[in-house]
């Protein structure tokens, strides 16, 4: 299942303010957008014609909850698979998060007690996804507010033990990585050391900034050294299928943009690890 | 006579006399706006709104088009220049009535009166401001189409992308490009369609409700 994997290569965020700019980048593999922004009866001219010239498309949805303990809502699921369809989608990410519980929304992406119990619902609610989704899933790893007191598992062993019982893809998030590692004392090293590489659909790189001792995974910002170095230690371990660059306000020029994302693929370049 | 081109070339100091000679103060902040863009200091999203990524101005005239533009976090263009106009265009407006390249007459105030939407208001040029119109300009740099904007319009604009999003025209099927009939003569032209927000759902398809994107994904 996970053996044919979609090469992608140097991706962007599409977003509406960007849509001009994105469509001019230079040497632009594929684009992801936020899947529950776009509608699919009414697609953005910008995302038509990115599809025109074969561009892959990835819907990136940020509601589906999949570590709630309930079921993944099924209206949520097919409006997801129905944008990969529309878009002819290779693929579709979420995250290993929930927003929701009790029928409240957080309105964040919200960490999941790494606990063999909450393991075990979203196995469940992931396989519940991969029925109902037309093309592969891929999940990323979440920049916590927080961790749960009774966590048993790292971030890696937890989307470990994920992997290898749905045959999930991982969406890597470095960005995040490295805001847990500010904000939580997690090690970002020991996290790639633990998480199966092999799955890798495509990973995050995003710019933050650090005040007062916090990281803000801002995507607002240019993307830190130590971003860059994370992707390199990710590269280092495996080769990568697509690397994909977050920004999601105070957006820089079409030169800075570019300039960017040369210098994050310069970095899967420099580790021969394009797969 | 080659004194008298001679003289009357010397007379027209920069780009934005050029488009006040040919569009009056109306195609003086559309050239400020296609420096903006062309050099990336103002984004055009298909949608035909305009975003300021660096306020860094190189003239007044562009002072004046940022001065409108940053308050707004996303406006189309044609709400900004009608305002812009007003701020931006007094200092060309009398330089180039002070070289003597436009007058007022009884004439062309009754036709600055009687049409509001004439380009030069109640201008006319001179016979030197004639000739100097009628000059050739000087060729943009490639990519930049300053001048072909100051005797042309928007719609001679290098980038069609950026034209077609400027004139609110990206978001529109092939089939409908008013533009193409409108300018090009140096008589103002008319803005096409009314370019929405191109982005998102509105209401009845089942998109939209839940929101809650973009931080921390």
């Amino acid at each position: 299942m996970a053996a044919e994997r979609t090469r992608l290569g140097l991706g962007i965020g599409w977003r509406p303010e960007l849509d001009l700019t994105v469509e001019r980048l230079p040497g632009l593999g594929f684009v992801e957008v936020v899947a529950e922004n776009v509608c699919p009866e009414h697609l953005p001219e910008s995302l038509r014609v990115l599809r025109q010239r074969g561009l892959p498309v990835v819907p990136h949805g940020v509601t589906l909850s999949l570590g709630s303990a309930e079921r993944p809502d099924p209206d949520r699921l097919a409006a997801l698979a129905r944008r990969a369809e529309v878009l002819g989608s290779p693929l579709v990410s979420e995250h290993a998060a929930f927003v929701r519980a009790g029928g409240r929304d957080a309105g964040h992406l919200l960490p999941l007690p790494r606990t063999r119990g909450a393991l075990d619902v979203l196995v469940e609610n992931v396989r519940i996804a991969q029925d109902a989704l037309p093309v592969p899933l891929a999940l990323e790893n979440v920049a916590a507010l927080f961790g749960w007191p009774e966590d048993e598992l790292t971030d890696g062993q937890f989307l470990a033990g994920l992997v290898e019982r749905t045959g999930v893809r991982l969406l890597v998030d470095v960005a995040n990585l490295h805001t847990n590692s500010v904000n939580l004392g997690l090690d970002p090293l020991r996290a790639l050391d633990d998480l199966p590489l092999e799955a890798v659909a495509y990973v995050h790189v995003a710019g933050g900034v650090l005040r007062d001792g916090i990281w803000h995974d801002s995507h607002a910002h240019p993307v830190p050294p130590q971003v860059l170095d994370l992707l390199a230690e990710l590269c280092a371990r495996a080769p990568v299928p697509g690397v994909l660059l977050e920004r999601d306000d105070a957006y820089p020029t079409d030169a800075e943009l570019a300039a960017e994302l040369a210098s994050i693929g310069g970095v899967v370049d420099a580790a021969g690890a394009w797969r | 006579m080659d004194d008298e081109e001679m003289t009357m070339d010397l007379r027209v100091q920069d780009v934005y006399d050029v488009a006040f000679l040919s569009g009056g103060c109306g195609r003086v902040v559309d050239v400020a706006l296609v420096d903006l863009l062309e050099s990336g200091r103002v984004r055009v999203q298909r949608s035909g709104q305009l975003t300021v990524v660096a306020d860094a101005p190189a003239t007044p005239v562009e002072r004046a088009v940022l001065d409108v533009l940053l308050p707004r976090r996303a406006a189309a263009w044609r709400q900004v220049r009608r305002t812009a106009i007003q701020r931006a265009c007094a200092e060309v407006e009398a330089r180039v009535a002070g070289a003597g390249l436009v007058q007022q007459t009884s004439a062309s105030r009754l036709l600055g009166a009687l049409d509001p939407r004439r380009p030069l208001g109640q201008w006319a040029r001179t016979r030197a401001g004639r000739a100097a119109a009628a000059a050739p300009p000087p060729t943009d740099p490639p990519g930049r189409s300053s001048y072909a904007v100051a005797v042309g319009g928007l719609a001679a604009m290098a980038d069609p992308a950026l034209r077609d999003a400027v004139l609110g025209l990206a978001v529109l099927d092939g089939h409908r490009r008013p533009w193409a009939r409108s300018d090009g003569s140096g008589t103002g032209w008319s803005w096409g369609g009314d370019g929405g927000s191109g982005s998102g759902c509105g209401g009845s398809s089942g998109c939209g409700g839940g929101g809650g994107c973009g931080g921390g994904s």
